[in-house]
């Protein structure tokens, strides 16, 4: 970029002109090396340089206008000067808006500035300065403007004059392109506050879909919760049965033991009754109590009657606790456990369900702890394992095998039962299909079993059946839990 | 002496009902039954035992591995027809309770746990019940008898039948020999 050089022919013999374009001379050249400076020029100082310019520019042309107007020069000039004055200030406005959108600004604001005051001060300003000196010599205003025309010779006139036309036609050009950009920047505008409308609709939609997929997800919860339900009131039943037996020897046993123990206080009265009076009472008197009592009975049957119950009620315990732990209703959901155990506790569970209708064979191998929601794992042994049972015409066999391979452990519950032809295997995990009688099952079991494996636990089936032989089904758990 | 066979998969519960019947008297009105009492724990002892001996009531659990309550009373039914009949369960399905009245006509259903009062009273009504059906079935052939609507042969056979059921029957083979009953080729065995 070249410098804006003061010229010689510049002078116009005014002196207020004159010293003002000296000033603009140095104010264009100080905003040419400010933009040359780039980033390291701060966007204010830049501003408040060239609002200066902006402002000292105006100062000048209306000075100019002044002394044109109190020389009363011929309107032809005065006119068209003014005219290009103002052209000028939209013009140079214009370019510093858009500096940011042009390659180097810095050439261009800087060229254009260097290239307008040249032009600008040879051609008009130095054709006003001449006027002035006319009139002031006396010649009257349209005199000044002709003799000063006829001057200048016919083919600077004509170059000026085509220069002026040229800068007009770039004048014109320049502000439909700065127009058409004010139109793009509002059509963008219109287009990002459209953008802006649609992505917030998105957004809402988007909130709207989770929001679904939450109650859908609650939904999924609410079903496993009431699969688990239904499936624990059939085992109710059973269940029940198991809790009942205890409790109806234990219950009649107690009251036995209240006839004995009144016998036994009979006996123990009778023998006071001897120390109280001492010495000769009859034997015989004694051995008829101790007779009618049963002594020698009660003596051995008491011990085993103390001993059934304690087992009995020991038994309605554990009942109880393998429920709370098939169910882990106090646990966290997602937990290292074991998959032995978990299988135990269901077993006994539902072992009323079993024990009629199979023998059961566990097979278990070392597991190391499992990262799985436990009350859940338990509900697909649950259901596997009364499937199992209920294939099973007359009485079988149900084998619980467990085992690792690389990073999965797996549990495979095998039947002796009538198995399944390939069409209904192939439909067995799919919702409400049911093979059994209406009321035996919610078709859902093994449905939801296969949510729990495949989508909770990232773990896998292996359903092998054969028509009149059995049904095996292993279970893959991955050990760590799925990948989160 | 009233003979009671008791059977249930459970050996406590069995223990624990011969306690109770052992030291609670069962006396319904003013007739006292002292009972003489038979436990087994599988419904297939039980059977051969009612092959051989007679008794008088039948009490027995409904969930039982390879045979049920109800199954068990159809064949013991076949064996003795005048056993009366009581299931003691706690498994109490509808569909066990159909069964269990319509197809062998148990006298009552006591669910586990139970009341030792009720069960007592109820194996005393149980066997005051067939002691009056099996008078009003000797009055009325006695009746018969004396109307000469039966001879007293008949009515001999009758009361062997009812002993033994079965034993004025023949199962002739088709050379003219005898067959022997299953129960009584076993007993040639032992």
């Amino acid at each position: 970029m070249e410098a804006f050089v003061w010229d010689e022919r510049f002078v116009t013999g005014i002196e207020i002109v004159d010293t003002q374009h000296h000033h603009l001379v140095d104010v264009v050249n100080q905003v040419g090396d400010m933009l040359l400076g780039g980033d390291a020029v701060g966007e204010s100082e830049l501003q408040a340089l060239f609002k200066d310019l902006a402002d000292y520019a105006v100062k000048h042309f209306a000075d100019e206008e002044r002394l044109m107007e109190d020389a009363h020069l011929d309107p032809r000039h005065a006119e068209l000067h003014t005219r290009h004055h103002k052209d000028f200030v939209q013009q140079v406005v214009t370019m510093w808006k858009s500096r940011a959108t042009m390659k180097n600004p810095a050439e261009v604001v800087h060229g254009f500035l260097t290239a307008w005051l040249t032009f600008h001060i040879l051609s008009e300003d130095q054709e006003m300065a001449h006027q002035i000196a006319l009139v002031k010599a006396g010649k009257s205003a349209s005199e000044a403007y002709e003799l000063w025309h006829r001057e200048v010779d016919s083919s600077t006139s004509v170059l000026l004059h085509a220069l002026h036309n040229l800068y007009n036609v770039l004048s014109v050009n320049s502000q439909d392109l700065a127009e058409s950009n004010v139109r793009l920047e509002e059509k963008v505008a219109q287009r990002t506050s459209q953008l802006t409308t649609a992505n917030r609709e998105l957004a809402a939609e988007r909130e709207e879909l989770k929001a679904l997929l939450k109650k859908v997800e609650n939904a999924q919860n609410q079903l496993l919760q009431s699969e688990k339900m239904a499936a624990i009131g059939q085992l109710a039943a059973g269940v029940a049965h198991e809790i009942n037996n205890p409790i109806g020897f234990v219950n009649s046993n107690l009251g036995t033991l209240n006839n004995y123990v009144e016998k036994l206080l009979q006996v123990i009265d009778a023998y006071e009754q001897c120390e109280a009076t001492a010495a000769d009472v009859p034997r015989e008197k004694l051995a008829a109590v101790k007779a009618a009592a049963d002594l020698d009975f009660l003596r051995e049957d008491i011990r085993a009657l103390l001993a059934e119950s304690q087992e009995g009620l020991g038994r309605v315990k554990k009942i109880v606790q393998d429920l709370k732990e098939f169910s882990h209703v106090d646990e966290a959901e997602w937990q290292e456990a074991s998959i032995n155990d978990g299988i135990e506790s269901t077993l006994n569970v539902v072992w009323a369900e079993l024990k009629y209708k199979a023998e059961v064979v566990r097979e278990y191998g070392q597991l190391p702890p499992v990262r799985c929601i436990a009350a859940q794992v338990n509900q697909v042994f649950m259901n596997l394992l009364v499937n199992a049972a209920q294939a099973i015409d007359g009485r079988g066999t149900i084998s619980v095998r467990t085992g690792t391979e690389g990073d999965r452990v797996w549990v495979e519950i095998a039947d002796t039962g009538k198995g399944m032809p390939p069409e209904v295997k192939k439909r067995i995990f799919e919702p409400f299909y049911t093979t059994k009688p209406i009321g035996k099952g919610t078709g859902l079991g093994l449905s939801l079993s296969y949510d729990i494996i495949a989508k909770r636990h990232c773990g896998s089936f292996d359903v092998d059946s054969t028509p009149g032989k059995g049904t095996t089904i292993r279970v893959w758990l991955p050990i760590a839990g799925p990948k989160e | 002496m009233s003979r009671v066979l008791i059977v249930d998969d459970e050996p406590a519960i069995l223990n624990s009902l011969k306690r109770l019947l052992r030291a609670v008297p069962c006396a319904y009105g003013n007739s006292v039954y002292p009972l003489e009492v038979e436990t087994f724990d599988t419904p297939a002892a039980a059977l051969e035992r009612a092959a051989h001996a007679p008794f008088d009531l039948v009490l027995t659990d409904y969930r039982m591995p390879v045979m049920d309550g109800v199954e068990m009373l159809r064949e013991l039914r076949r064996l003795q027809p005048d056993a009366a009949r009581l299931i003691l369960s706690g498994y109490a399905d509808l569909n066990v309770l159909v069964s269990a009245i319509n197809e062998v006509e148990i006298y009552r259903f006591i669910a586990k746990p139970w009341n030792d009062y009720e069960l007592v009273a109820a194996i005393a009504q149980a066997l005051r019940n067939r002691d009056l059906m099996l008078e009003n079935r000797k009055l009325a052939d006695q009746a018969r008898v004396e109307r000469g609507l039966m001879s007293a042969e008949a009515l001999e056979a009758k009361r062997l039948e009812a002993l033994e059921p079965g034993i004025t029957k023949v199962n002739w083979g088709p050379d003219g020999s005898i067959v022997l009953d299953p129960e009584f080729q076993d007993l040639d065995k032992d």
